[in-house]
């Protein structure tokens, strides 16, 4: 079994979408409140006009917690003649039924409205737009925020969604999508290698979008000449690009701070506050990565560069022995039912 | 010009001297050649387009040279020196005098080698022999056609041209053995069984253990033959005396085969015509009467055809078979054939159609006529060897009605990757060892591919089908130029008039790779599974917003047989 394949089990071990069984309560539960949201938005007087998914769940980058948690990334969208002049009147009335709804410790944060369900480890982070035209503006502002930072945010959610899917670039000519599928397995490790690597108070910092974005920009697809996807090589060549990506800022005290900007409107730095603590954590960890990396690579034997990516990224990886056990055992048959193909005779 | 080119000679230390002979300027040389003194004679031309010819003059003086053949010019005895095929030089006609001083060194080397060692000449002379003998041929006269496979002593009928035939098989005189291998649709069989032509006499085949050099002139030939004929072992003398030359005739063919040098076999013939009907002449006491003309023969046995042709008669005896005779299939079956494949058997359900006429290899005459059937005629048309067959079914009639293994090879050709995975998981459930050669190509000129899988060695069919994504068992080839997924069909008419869009360059060019892959595996050479592909150009794809893939953009390995094996196959992994 070659390096790829174990790469591929990892990726399959720790993928999430939304369709999938162990989604199942959590996809319920989002159904469940969204309609309640939309008949309390109504009943305010400003009916959902549109909703949709953000987030990971929506650019298929979702990976499961090591702790089973799951979330709920959920956009409300209103039309701005009906949005009342606060954006945070909308945000309470989110919470309001989020608390009837039996979450715990809804917040009205900056961006979103956030709240857990105890129960089913599920978190939920709903955000609100207002839409003219084509425009939408998030609303922004905490519950007792004053008047001077309570706006209605120019935002561009889909164009993010849309950045993270695109594929026009040089680098995803030949192949397209699966140098695209690709850079969405490369998200994935990464963000497993933050759980796994930082302790819970800094890997709460290490933003999944901030990595998402990165990891898009930076990406360096690795097909070898026949079209077999290299996932190590890939890895560590968009690992060393992003050190090198203008992305880490070195201070005068030897630490690091992290600025990494939004790809569309309103191109905030996501790490914006972010600590010196959090950016130099980040970026030693992501030397002992490329360091990790390279020594993988340069390792011929399967079972020892199985054993460096399972110290970076955990037990979901699997070992040489693993591999070895599963070989042969079954036929793995394609997912697909019908592909279409362009042989002719 | 003849002045120019002895004052150019002369100032690399020739003795020339500029002349006329017969009207034609002409340069001499004179020179010593392995202790001989030689003369050389250029005949001045307007301009050399190929090498220079220098004669050599009073050749008989020194024997009897290879390489060296002596004509008559009015009474004067010249030696006309073989130096080069003229096909084999390119010349410098832009610099006539270094061409002429090259030519001359050439001819001065050729004749020192052929005086000095007369082992290498006695040699080259028997290398020679035919060339030679063709000398004494009378010109513009056709061969005899003799269909002989093995050179042993026989008596076999010779047919008449027919009447007015001035081309085709037909034209010829032929010596025709009743057991010739020669296929029953063959031109050859067609020409001799089905028009009735004429028996004209007897030929008799003489193998020699001795070959005796051609003689030089026709004056000399009754002596070469009579020489031969004493040379002949008892047996083999008392077996034409008393069984093959007791025919008495007033015409006898006889067909002499020899092995010349490096176990080259040649074939050479003598016609006897006497005014009167009498045996075969075998000695000088019998040889008054008879008129003895050298006559040319062209051998028509599939050693010397097939061979002749670029084939191998280590061929003969595989076992192949070709499933889809379409553009590529048809293609295949006929290199296939063309390189010496006698029991090729087509397997296809399809009939020829219209549509196919402009990137299928059959003729319009086959139109309706099962494509299967089409290329049996035409391969038994084409091949005189041919043992072709055909079977109007699909592959999987063919997988339940045969056994797989009784072939040496099957090729499938039929572009449908869902039936030759199936066809693949048939030979692995039921433990079929066999080898199998899968050819395909895509749509717009992009390229096409093969793979050949050679049981028990490294690498299978569903290597080439392994998908990179996710290391699984794929629907969709991994070697294919254009993803997946696309709309590559074209339709003129509508639902069940879709094509995929390629020319016959395509199609050709897929089949002479496979051809050529298939031939290397038969003849032993290629002994591990492989796979090769060529790659087009992606004008046509890129026209019709085609995508392609990234082993597309990045394959620079044309033509080139690369290893099968893909390390995540379950197949080969187990």
């Amino acid at each position: 079994m070659s390096i790829q394949r174990k790469f591929i089990n990892f990726h399959n071990a720790i993928k999430l979408s939304r369709e999938d069984d162990k989604y199942r309560d959590a996809r319920e539960k989002d159904e469940s409140i969204l309609a309640a949201l939309k008949a309390a938005f109504k009943e305010a007087g400003y009916p959902v006009i549109e909703t949709f998914i953000q987030g990971s769940l929506r650019t298929a980058t979702t990976i499961k917690h090591p702790k089973n948690d799951f979330d709920i990334d959920r956009a409300l969208v209103i039309d701005s003649a009906n949005a009342p002049e606060d954006p945070v009147e909308v945000k309470k009335v989110v919470c309001s039924v989020l608390e009837k709804r039996g979450f715990k410790d809804a917040k009205i944060k900056m961006p979103c409205v956030t709240a857990d369900y105890a129960s089913l480890n599920l978190h939920i982070d709903i955000v609100v737009y207002r839409k003219s035209g084509d425009n939408y503006e998030l609303a922004v502002g905490k519950r007792n925020s004053g008047d001077a930072v309570k706006e209605w945010s120019p935002s561009d959610p889909k164009g993010l969604i849309d950045n993270i899917n695109d594929k026009s670039s040089y680098v995803y000519i030949g192949s397209t999508e699966d140098k695209l599928c690709q850079y969405k397995r490369l998200v994935r490790y990464m963000k497993r290698w933050r759980d796994e690597k930082f302790e819970d108070s800094v890997r709460k910092k290490v933003y999944s979008i901030g990595i998402t974005v990165m990891l898009k920009e930076q990406f360096k697809p690795v097909l070898n000449e026949e079209g077999k996807p290299d996932d190590l090589q890939a890895l560590r060549d968009t690992v060393a690009a992003i050190l090198t990506g203008g992305y880490f800022k070195p201070q005068v005290d030897g630490n690091y701070r992290v600025k990494v900007d939004l790809p569309v409107t309103p191109s905030r730095d996501i790490f914006d506050g972010s600590s010196a603590a959090t950016g130099t954590q980040f970026w030693n960890k992501l030397n002992t990565v490329l360091r990790k990396l390279d020594k993988a690579l340069a390792e011929e034997s399967l079972k020892k560069q199985c054993d460096i990516l399972r110290e970076l990224f955990g037990d979901d990886f699997e070992t040489a022995e693993d591999a070895n056990r599963n070989e042969g055992a079954k036929v793995a048959f394609s997912t697909a039912g019908s592909v279409g193909t362009s042989q002719g005779a | 010009m003849k002045n120019q080119i002895s004052q150019y000679l002369s100032e690399y230390g020739f003795d020339c001297e500029p002349g006329d002979f017969f009207g034609q300027g002409v340069v001499k040389v004179s020179t010593t050649i392995s202790g001989y003194a030689a003369e050389l004679m250029l005949r001045i031309e307007d301009r050399f387009l190929s090498l220079p010819e220098f004669l050599l003059l009073e050749p008989s003086k020194y024997g009897k040279l290879a390489h060296v053949n002596i004509e008559r010019i009015d009474d004067v005895e010249v030696g006309l020196v073989c130096v080069n095929a003229p096909d084999a030089v390119s010349v410098n006609f832009d610099q006539p005098l270094l061409l002429v001083r090259d030519s001359l060194k050439r001819h001065i080397s050729l004749l020192e080698s052929v005086m000095s060692d007369p082992d290498w000449n006695d040699r080259e002379l028997l290398r020679e022999f035919y060339s030679n003998w063709l000398f004494l041929c009378k010109s513009g006269q056709k061969p005899l056609l003799i269909n002989f496979s093995q050179p042993i002593l026989q008596r076999v009928d010779v047919y008449e041209p027919i009447e007015k035939a001035n081309y085709g098989l037909h034209s010829y005189y032929v010596a025709h053995p009743s057991d010739s291998e020669i296929s029953k649709l063959s031109e050859m069989h067609f020409s001799i069984k089905e028009r009735d032509r004429k028996v004209a006499g007897k030929a008799v085949v003489i193998p020699l253990d001795q070959l005796i050099p051609a003689p030089n002139s026709n004056e000399s030939v009754e002596d070469w033959y009579l020489k031969t004929i004493n040379r002949l072992p008892d047996e083999r003398l008392n077996q034409l005396r008393d069984q093959l030359g007791q025919w008495r005739d007033r015409h006898y063919w006889i067909v002499f085969t020899a092995i010349t040098v490096d176990n080259n076999r040649t074939w050479f013939a003598l016609k006897l015509d006497n005014d009167n009907k009498k045996a075969l002449p075998l000695s000088s006491n019998k040889i008054d009467g008879w008129r003895l003309t050298p006559i040319s023969v062209r051998v028509f046995n599939q050693e010397n055809v097939v061979q002749r042709g670029g084939g191998s008669t280590s061929l003969a005896d595989k076992k192949v078979a070709v499933v889809g005779v379409g553009s590529v299939g048809s293609e295949v079956g006929h290199k296939l054939a063309a390189a010496g494949v006698r029991h090729l058997h087509f397997i296809d359900p399809d009939f020829y159609q219209i549509d196919n006429l402009h990137r299928h290899m059959l003729p319009q005459a086959y139109i309706d006529l099962p494509k299967s059937m089409g290329m049996v005629y035409q391969c038994h048309a084409q091949f005189p060897w041919s043992d072709a067959h055909y079977s109007c079914e699909s592959l999987l009639t063919f997988v339940e009605k045969y056994p797989c293994d009784f072939f040496d090879l099957i090729v499938i050709a039929i572009g449908n990757p869902s039936l030759e995975r199936f066809f693949k998981q048939h030979l692995l459930d039921n433990n079929i060892d066999v080898t199998t050669l899968n050819c395909w190509l895509e749509g717009f000129g992009v390229g096409g591919h093969a793979v050949l899988d050679i049981s028990g060695t490294d690498g299978c069919l569903l290597c080439a089908y392994v998908d990179h994504a996710d290391g699984c068992r794929g629907l969709h080839s991994n070697l294919n130029f254009i993803e997946a997924n696309q709309d590559v069909m074209k339709s003129i008419a509508g639902c069940g008039n879709q094509f995929i869009s390629y020319g016959a360059a395509s199609s050709a060019q897929t089949a002479v790779m496979a051809s050529s892959l298939a031939i290397r595996y038969l003849e032993g050479k290629q002994a591990d599974s492989c796979r090769v592909s060529w790659k087009g150009d992606d004008d046509d794809a890129q026209a019709e917003n085609i995508k392609l893939t990234h082993r597309y953009y990045q394959f620079k390995e044309s033509l080139k047989r690369l290893p099968l094996l893909d390390e995540d196959c379950d197949v080969c992994s187990r």
